[in-house]
C-alpha cells in the first residue's frame, strides 16, 4: 500500500451504469503531486475539446490529496470538471470530513461521466460501490438530502457531497454541498452533477492511510499544532475567522459595495469577525484535522430572521451578500447565507448576479416588467431573499439571473456589461480589483475566471510588505506584480494539489512552501526541495493553460470589466484611482514574459520542455 | 481510576484525536481503529465517545474467549484472541468499545500507558485525565 496515498481510483458512466475500479499509479504522480494536479491531467487527458459542459461527455471528479487524513487542516475534497459557467477548467475545494472519508474508504479519486436515466446518487461503502435511486431526494435542498441519505443508509458517520434545487434546475453556479456546512461552490460544479441526474455522492470509509514516516510524522505535527495554538496571527484567524478580514478590507477600500460600485461601506463594521462573534456566533467548529477551526455557528437572535442557523458568516458571504448589496443586518445575511446552502447557490455568485440585477434597475436597463414588479434596491434584504429564491428555483428574472452576470450582460446589453463583475464568466468574489494592480492581475489571469484563490497580493500590496523577491511592493503600481501574482499562483497550485487547505498559511512556516515540503516526506515518502514544489505549482498552471487555450480562451479573455480598468474609484483611501486599459496591458505583457508564455499567452516549446509538458503541446 | 474525558463545550469536532491515537496504535492514519471517536449529530452538535474505565467492567464477563483483561484497572484487548464477536460492544453500556469489521477486532483507549495521545495533540485542549465519574460499577442506565 502507497504512503499518503489510497491507491484505488472509481470511474463511473452513469450512462451506461457502470462501475469501473482500478489502481492509482503513484509512481507517476510526483511531478503533479495529486489533487488539483491530478485533475488538471486526467481532465486534460479524457476531455474531448469543446465539450458543452453540461453534456453526458463531460467529467466531474472527486479527489483528495496525498495529504488529505492529515493533521493541519490537510482535508480538501477536491472537485475538477469543465465549468458551465466559464468554459474553463474548474476545480473547486470543500474541506469538512468528505475528502478524508474517501481515502478512508481506499480511493484517491472518483470519476463521473455520462448522464443517469433518473436521478442517483452513489454510495461509495469501502469496497462496495452502487449507484441508488434518489427520485426521492430530487427537488430536496442539501440539508434535507444529507439527513435523508443518511437516514436511509442508517449510519451518521456517512459523509454526504450533495446538491440542492438550484443544481437540480441547472442554475449555472449551483454549488456542491459537502458535509452540511462545507462547500465546494464555485464554477457551477453543482450544476455538472445536476446534469448527470446525480444528486449526490454518500461515502464511508473504515480503512487506513499509510505514512512513510509515522514517528517523524507525529513529531512534527506535535510542534506545528503548538505553533498554530499559540501564533497570534492564527489565533486571530482562530478568533474572528475568515470574518477578520472584513474591516481590513474596508480600511483599504477593498470591500465591494452596491455592485462593486464602491469600495467601503458605511456599515461594515457590522459583519467584522468581532461584532460576528458578539452578536451571532454560537459555538467554533473544524473541519477534519484542523488546528485553525475557522469554522463558526452561527444563530440568527431576533427581528424576522429569528432562529436562522448557518456555518458562517465567512467573508466572502459577508461582502458579496453584505456590502454588495448594501445590506449590514448580520441576522438577515445568516438567513440569506442558510437560504443560499440549502438551495445549493454559490453565495458569491448569487450577492454578485444579484448585485447586477439592481444596478441595472437603477439604471433603467431593466425595469418592474421584467421583474414582475419587484422594486429591486441596495440595502433590503427582502429582495435580495427574493431573488435568491428565483434564481435558484429559475423563476421569472432568476431564469436568466441563474445563466450568470456575463449571460445576463449579453441579454441585457445597453452597456451593462461595463459593469458585469466577472472575469471569463466567473462572478468576481469579494475583494475588490479595483484600488488593487495585483488583484486585477490575479483575476484577470486566474484559471478558472474571476477567483481570489489563485493569487491574492492585496496583503503585501496594502502594507508594502517585501515581496519575498526582493523590493516592497507598491500598493498603486504594477512594478513587482507579475512576480508576485506568478509566486502565489505556483505556490497555491501545488498546495491545492496535497490537500491541504489555503488557511494553513495563517502562520509564517505554511507562508511558504517551506511547511508542506516538511510534511510530505514524512507523508508520502518524498524529500522534495522548495524548488521542486514550486516547479510542480508551475507545471500544473501551464497544464492548465494549455486546457484553456484549447477550449479557445485568448489573450482578449485575460481581461477585466470597464468598472475596474476604466472608472475611477468614487471614494474612500484610493478616491480617484483608476489603473487603465494602458498599464493593465503592460503589466499582463510582463507576466506573460515571466511565465515563459508569448505574447498571445501560449506557452513556449521551450517552457513546456522545462517543465516536462512537451507532449502537450 | 482516571479516564479520558471529553469538554464538549471546547471541542470543534476535529477528530485530530482519532488521526494521533490511530497513528499511536497503528502507525496509520485509521479512525476505525481508534479508541476515541467524535461524534455529531444535527446540527454540529458533537459527543465524544471513549471508555470510560469502569471499576468493574461489564465487558470483561462478556467476552466469550477472554480476550479483554484487566490490567491496573485498564481493560486491554488481547488481538490474538479476540474474534471480533461484537459482544463486548453490545456489554458496554458507553458506547465506548468499538468494532473494527474488516479486521474482527475490538478497538478501545488503553490510556497509552498513563500519558495518553489524544490530550497533547488536541488544538482545543478539550481532553482531559479525570477521575470516572463516580467510579461506579458499569452497567446498563
Amino acid at each position: 500500500m502507497p504512503n499518503g496515498f489510497a491507491g484505488g481510483t472509481i470511474d463511473i458512466d452513469l450512462t451506461k451504469d457502470k462501475i469501473k475500479k482500478g489502481r492509482l499509479n503513484v509512481s507517476e504522480m510526483r511531478g503533479l503531486i495529486g489533487g488539483k494536479g491530478l485533475g488538471a491531467k486526467i481532465l486534460y487527458e479524457n476531455l474531448k475539446q469543446g465539450t458543452d459542459p453540461l453534456s453526458p461527455s463531460n467529467i466531474i471528479l472527486f479527489l483528495n490529496g496525498p495529504l488529505t487524513g492529515t493533521s493541519p487542516a490537510c482535508n480538501r475534497l477536491i472537485v475538477v470538471t469543465k465549468s458551465p459557467l466559464t468554459g474553463t477548467f474548474n476545480d473547486t475545494y470543500a474541506g469538512g470530513q468528505f475528502g478524508s472519508e474517501l481515502k478512508f474508504a481506499g480511493y484517491d479519486y472518483l470519476s463521473v461521466t455520462g448522464k443517469a436515466a433518473k436521478p442517483v446518487y452513489l454510495w461509495i461503502n469501502d469496497d462496495e460501490i452502487e449507484i441508488r435511486d434518489a427520485k426521492h431526494l430530487w427537488g430536496k435542498d442539501t440539508h434535507e438530502t444529507e439527513l435523508k441519505i443518511k437516514e436511509d443508509l442508517g449510519d451518521d458517520r456517512i459523509r454526504v457531497a450533495c446538491i440542492g434545487p438550484a443544481g437540480d434546475n441547472l442554475v449555472k453556479y449551483a454549488h456542491v454541498n459537502v458535509d452540511l456546512y462545507r462547500q465546494a461552490a464555485r464554477g457551477g460544479a453543482g450544476t455538472v452533477m445536476g446534469s448527470k441526474n446525480l444528486k449526490a455522492v454518500a461515502v464511508k470509509g473504515t480503512g487506513k492511510m499509510e505514512l512513510a514516516d509515522p514517528k517523524g510524522y507525529m513529531d512534527a505535527i506535535a510542534e506545528i499544532t503548538k505553533i498554530y495554538m499559540t501564533d497570534s496571527g492564527a489565533q486571530a484567524f482562530t478568533q474572528f475567522a475568515t470574518a477578520s478580514a472584513v474591516n481590513y478590507a474596508n480600511l483599504h477600500g477593498l470591500f465591494p459595495t452596491n455592485n462593486f460600485y464602491e469600495e467601503v461601506f458605511a456599515d461594515a463594521e457590522n459583519l467584522s469577525g468581532e461584532a460576528q462573534r458578539e452578536k451571532v456566533w454560537t459555538r467554533d467548529t473544524a473541519c477534519f484535522a484542523c488546528p485553525i477551526r475557522c469554522s463558526k455557528m452561527a444563530e440568527a437572535k431576533k427581528g424576522p430572521y429569528k432562529g436562522s442557523v448557518v456555518e458562517g458568516i465567512e467573508y466572502e458571504t459577508a461582502a458579496m451578500m453584505g456590502s454588495n448589496l448594501g445590506i449590514g443586518d448580520l441576522d438577515a445575511l445568516v438567513y440569506l447565507n442558510e437560504l443560499s446552502d440549502k438551495l445549493g447557490l454559490d453565495t458569491l455568485s448569487t450577492g454578485n448576479a444579484i448585485g447586477f440585477a439592481i444596478e441595472c434597475y437603477q439604471k433603467g436597463i431593466i425595469t418592474s416588467k421584467d421583474t414582475d414588479g419587484l422594486e429591486l434596491k441596495f440595502g433590503d434584504p427582502e429582495v435580495a431573499i427574493k431573488l435568491t429564491k428565483m434564481i435558484a428555483h429559475r423563476e421569472g428574472i432568476g431564469d436568466i439571473l441563474a445563466d450568470g452576470v456575463k449571460e445576463v450582460a449579453k441579454a441585457w446589453n445597453k452597456g451593462s456589461e461595463a459593469f458585469a463583475m466577472e472575469v471569463k464568466g466567473l462572478e468576481m468574489p469579494g475583494w475588490s480589483p479595483r484600488g488593487s494592480p495585483g488583484q486585477s492581475l490575479a483575476y484577470a489571469t486566474a484559471d478558472r475566471g474571476g477567483c481570489h484563490q489563485r493569487g491574492w497580493p492585496i496583503a503585501a500590496e496594502c502594507e508594502g510588505l517585501p515581496s519575498k523577491l526582493g523590493e516592497p511592493l507598491q500598493r498603486y503600481t504594477i512594478e513587482g506584480k507579475p512576480e508576485y501574482v506568478i509566486n502565489d499562483q505556483n505556490f497555491l497550485s501545488a498546495t491545492y494539489a496535497t490537500g491541504a487547505c489555503e488557511f494553513v498559511r495563517t502562520i509564517e512556516l505554511f507562508s511558504t512552501a517551506e511547511g508542506l515540503v516538511r510534511l510530505i516526506p514524512l507523508v508520502i515518502g518524498w524529500d522534495m526541495t522548495n524548488d521542486e514544489f514550486m516547479k510542480v505549482g508551475e507545471r500544473i498552471w501551464n497544464l492548465i493553460r494549455l486546457f484553456n487555450l484549447r477550449e479557445g480562451f485568448t489573450r482578449k479573455d485575460d481581461t477585466l470589466p470597464k468598472r475596474v480598468l476604466e472608472e475611477p474609484i468614487p471614494s474612500g483611501p484610493s478616491k480617484g484611482f483608476n489603473l487603465g486599459q494602458v498599464q493593465f496591458e503592460e503589466m499582463l505583457s510582463n507576466y506573460y514574459k515571466l511565465r515563459g508564455w508569448d505574447k498571445k499567452g501560449v506557452p513556449t516549446k521551450a517552457k513546456l520542455d522545462e517543465l516536462g509538458l512537451g507532449q502537450y503541446r | 481510576m482516571k479516564a479520558i474525558s471529553v469538554d464538549l463545550e471546547k471541542c470543534t469536532g476535529c477528530r485530530t484525536c482519532e488521526v494521533v491515537c490511530s497513528i499511536e496504535h497503528t502507525d496509520a492514519v485509521w479512525p476505525e481503529r481508534s479508541g476515541i471517536r467524535i461524534m455529531e449529530s444535527y446540527p454540529r452538535v458533537f459527543t465524544a465517545l471513549v471508555c470510560h474505565q469502569c471499576v468493574d467492567p461489564p465487558c470483561v464477563p462478556a467476552c466469550s474467549v477472554n480476550a479483554l483483561e484487566l490490567a491496573n484497572g485498564i481493560v486491554l484487548v488481547n488481538q490474538d484472541l479476540c474474534t471480533g464477536c461484537g459482544e463486548c460492544v453490545d456489554a458496554c453500556p458507553y458506547e465506548a468499545m468499538f468494532l473494527d469489521k474488516k479486521s474482527n477486532l475490538a478497538v478501545k483507549c488503553d490510556l497509552c500507558q498513563g500519558n495518553p495521545t489524544c490530550i497533547k495533540y488536541c488544538p482545543d485542549e478539550a481532553i482531559s485525565l479525570e477521575a470516572t465519574a463516580s467510579n461506579q460499577k458499569g452497567g446498563k442506565g
